[in-house]
């Protein structure tokens, strides 16, 4: 079971991760013209698909760990600080996307939320004995987000101009 | 019959996909467009699921958790978790599947033509968003109970 | 069914769903300050918190069909008051709950 959680996991954040990085990809190669064309609107619209499916992946298998956790006497990893840091990553993800649909969200910071959620959680999950508390891993989330945003759009503006 | 492990993992994960299922009720009703298809399957499935993890979830509470695992969580060091989560989770979750099937019954009355009726439309979505954030709540109470157990 | 009957039976849905909102907010709450209320819902239902689902489910369903049979108002500008009465509700009896546990959990010495 554990092996299969461990699989599924690993799965969803490779398809969202991989998702999300391609995603900017492509937005990026597609604002060249300074349009995105039906085709192009098509890859995007992929993209964010599978973004989707990773991370309904990865959330059903992340909480199939903590349902495993429960009933296997290892209640005590429940209240891990690095665990509560990566679900309340998974939250900004979900809410980012929620704010981005209802054109509530400036689409750059949004940009910049979701492609450093993607790698925060993945970075979080793989890293075992991660030194930080909470609010460490939190803090360091946020300044990467704005660092993220910055630098997609200095990326979007050296390529658009050239 | 279930055994009572097998009921609360029953309960867990109906109860998570059925706040994914609110989650796509309000995906769908925020954008500009919506599939009436995919909001309707989503809407029902949030209702049936709500009702399942709440058959599970009760059966549980009352046949296990009430008798087991409560005392071993006001004698622990984490007595809140059980006075202030379990008691909140478990009424707010009341509220869960009334709210959702109305919801589903507004898609099915209102049909496409909840796209042109703003304020239904709003209203709706503001349900839907209700039910997602006491979902999340929920889910997180879930968490913090299990981890008090110990 | 005709169009008039079914915004009927959902404007009938949402009052119930209002009433069963107000009820499981004003049972917990009342309850837990006056035992004789939660010790009434043991005794009928078992448990206090089957009783608070069961009175909830019957509110909702009664709601229901009592719109369908008795015929009430089937105008979809009433759904849509409804539906705002039902939110305001919502919102208020998930700050309550919340705020009366917190008070029960953290503020109150028993």
């Amino acid at each position: 079971m554990y092996t299969f959680l461990i699989i599924s996991h690993l799965v969803g954040t490779v398809i969202g991760v991989g998702a999300a990085t391609f995603a900017e990809v492509f937005i990026i190669r597609d604002l060249r013209d300074g349009v995105i064309d039906p085709v192009e609107g098509d890859h995007l619209r992929m993209m964010y698909l599978a973004m989707r499916i990773g991370l309904v992946i990865t959330f059903l298998s992340g909480f199939g760990f903590l349902l495993y956790y429960r009933l296997n006497g290892l209640e005590e990893l429940l209240y891990q600080p690095k665990l509560w840091a990566k679900m309340t990553i998974i939250v900004a993800l979900i809410v980012n996307a929620a704010l981005l649909q209802s054109g509530k969200m400036n689409f750059k910071l949004g940009a910049g939320i979701s492609l450093t959620s993607w790698y925060a959680a993945l970075v979080i999950g793989s890293w075992r004995e991660m030194p930080y508390g909470y609010i460490e891993i939190i803090t360091g989330y946020v300044l990467l987000v704005i660092v993220a945003t910055f630098l997609l759009e200095l990326i979007k503006a050296h390529i658009i101009k050239h | 019959m279930l055994t009572l492990t097998q009921t609360l993992i029953l309960h867990v994960l109906t109860g998570l996909i059925g706040v994914m299922a609110s989650y796509t009720v309000l995906m769908n009703l925020l954008g500009k467009r919506f599939s009436l298809k995919l909001l309707k399957i989503s809407s029902v499935a949030a209702a049936v699921l709500y009702v399942i993890s709440w058959l599970t979830g009760g059966y549980y509470y009352v046949i296990r958790y009430g008798v087991e695992v409560k005392p071993v969580i006001k004698a622990g060091d984490y007595p809140w978790a059980h006075s202030f989560f379990t008691e909140a989770k478990e009424h707010l979750f009341l509220f869960m599947p009334v709210v959702a099937i109305i919801v589903a019954a507004v898609v099915f009355l209102y049909g496409d033509t909840l796209n042109t009726t703003r304020s239904v439309k709003r209203t709706t979505t503001l349900l839907a968003f209700l039910v997602v954030l006491i979902g999340t709540f929920v889910t997180v109470s879930g968490i913090i109970i299990s981890g008090s157990v110990r | 069914m005709k169009k008039g009957k079914q915004t009927q039976i959902v404007n009938g849905l949402i009052a119930g769903g209002i009433i069963s909102i107000a009820l499981v907010t004003i049972l917990t709450v009342v309850g837990d300050l006056y035992s004789p209320l939660k010790d009434w819902l043991k005794v009928t239902f078992s448990h206090h918190w089957i009783g608070k689902g069961v009175l909830s489910t019957v509110a909702l369903i009664l709601g229901g069909i009592g719109g369908g049979l008795f015929e009430i108002d089937g105008r979809k500008q009433t759904a849509d008051k409804l539906l705002s009465a039902l939110a305001i509700v919502l919102i208020v009896g998930i700050i309550a709950l919340l705020l009366f546990y917190y008070y029960e959990a953290f503020l109150v010495t028993h």
